[in-house]
């Protein structure tokens, strides 16, 4: 971002941006920055706050009244988070191995089961907000489980989807999967706790459990990208957590 | 902390009432230290800065080791003043319009969105970041209501109409040609102030 920021500004635009780490701003130097301690997804800060977000933008513009430059400043107020990290992460110790996904069909139908419960809240959730993020995979809500059990039973399917590969389809249902629980969620109980949401959808919810059985596969897998996949924290969320997936180096990065 | 603070205030206010005037201040003193204490690790709390040392290991690993581009001279353009501004949004949340085609994965190019546009879907490649504050309101990672609201408030002078987007886990450098050519959009649509906002 710091370096999109030098490109415009050579091209005689100025530019501000808002950054989550303060040592990158710091070393890449945009002509203008404003550090921000927020968790990372949350560049305004609260969603649904028009003043803290106007606050933000109002401290990010400031800075092109500063004459000279570059200059970096920190954003007056925080948004903690949590032992240092910036999103939610599974806990270490909840890895699943093959030997625990059982019957994947009835794992899939318990999805089904759950996303069915769920639909008339996301329904309402997506009419309150005139807008649902769910739907960048382009694959129907009926078929996401399905599709990503096909992945659990050591195949990897033809992409129904013309231009894009079944894996990197893939990676797009599992994040429309989550999408609509948490959208649902946040809305339905008016919640807005990234921690809390991380923690109901990967360690409570069934379509938590089919993707943590899609990582146990995928460890095993054959398939360099799948493979890399979970290397990656490109599915699970597993980031922000305190050493790399067991079997893995977190080499993948 | 502040239910802390509370239980003291009550506590003193007891040994105040059962204390002569005499000894009030050394029977206060260690309560008084307690709340000085308090005070400074509230504040340096509320100050404290997240760093990359502090973050757990496989996120710090990887920050840490990621190689950050460096710039010899860096640009600097001299701003227009805030009620001549046209704002435009550069986000590297991997948003496009839906139906557009997804980002790859180190995905050097752009997509483009109306200032109109509010069906946006996400397509970026990491999952580090939170993801449910943009479900809730758009704005949090691209203020387009907000800069609105400003615009007619005249804090700036006009929201663009082209807002732009890229894959903020690819490497910038890579970007280059696509953000230059971004910035000949904006400047035939009088663009002269970006906004950037990273995810």
């Amino acid at each position: 971002m710091c370096g999109l920021a030098h490109y415009f500004e050579s091209e005689g635009l100025s530019t501000v941006l808002v950054g989550f780490v303060r040592e990158h701003m710091e070393a890449i130097k945009p002509a203008r920055g404003l550090f921000l301690d927020f968790p990372m997804g949350r560049g305004m800060g609260k969603p649904n706050d028009p003043e803290f977000q106007k606050k933000v933008i109002r401290a990010a513009f400031d800075l092109f009244d500063v004459e000279t430059g570059p200059v970096l400043e920190d954003f007056p107020e925080t948004i903690p988070v949590r032992d240092g990290r910036m999103g939610y992460a599974l806990p270490p110790e909840l890895v699943l191995s093959t030997s625990d996904i059982g019957d994947v069909d009835s794992l899939v139908a318990e999805v089904q089961a759950e996303m069915d419960a769920l639909l008339p809240d996301f329904e309402a959730a997506a009419a309150s907000r005139g807008r649902t993020t769910v739907g960048a995979s382009e694959l129907a809500l009926k078929d996401f489980a399905p599709f990503i059990s096909e992945f659990i039973r050591g195949e990897i399917p033809k992409s129904p989807r013309k231009g894009l590969p079944a894996i990197p389809l893939l990676k797009l249902v599992v994040e429309d999967l989550e999408a609509y629980y948490t959208e649902t969620r946040t809305h339905r109980d008016g919640i807005d706790d990234l921690e809390l949401m991380g923690k109901w959808f990967w360690e409570e919810t069934k379509a938590g459990r089919l993707l943590l059985s899609l990582e146990a596969i995928s460890i095993v897998s054959d398939n360099k990208v799948m493979l890399q996949i979970v290397e990656m924290s490109l599915m699970a969320p597993r980031f922000w957590s305190e050493g790399p997936l067991p079997g893995t180096s977190a080499a993948g990065w | 902390m502040w239910g802390w603070l509370c239980f003291w205030a009550v506590f003193i206010g007891f040994r105040i009432t059962e204390t002569s005037n005499q000894q009030i201040l050394l029977a206060l003193s260690p309560y008084i230290f307690q709340l000085y204490t308090s005070l400074f690790g509230y504040f340096l709390e509320k100050f404290k800065v997240t760093r990359i040392s502090e973050m757990p290991a496989v996120g710090r690993g990887f920050i840490s080791d990621l190689q950050l581009p460096t710039f010899e001279y860096p640009a600097w353009t001299k701003p227009v003043p805030a009620n001549q501004r046209r704002v435009s949004i550069v986000s590297t949340a991997a948003v496009s319009r839906r139906g557009d085609k997804p980002f790859s994965w180190l995905a050097k190019d752009h997509r483009t969105f109306h200032k109109n546009d509010r069906d946006l879907v996400m397509t970026h490649v990491a999952v580090e970041f939170d993801r449910s504050a943009w479900q809730q309101d758009l704005n949090v990672i691209i203020p387009l209501d907000r800069l609105e609201e400003m615009a007619q408030d005249g804090e700036i002078g006009s929201v663009a109409d082209e807002h732009y987007s890229f894959m903020g886990a690819a490497d910038p450098v890579t970007m280059e040609k696509s953000a230059r050519a971004v910035a000949d959009q904006m400047k035939q649509e009088g663009v002269n102030t970006v906004f950037l906002i990273p995810i």
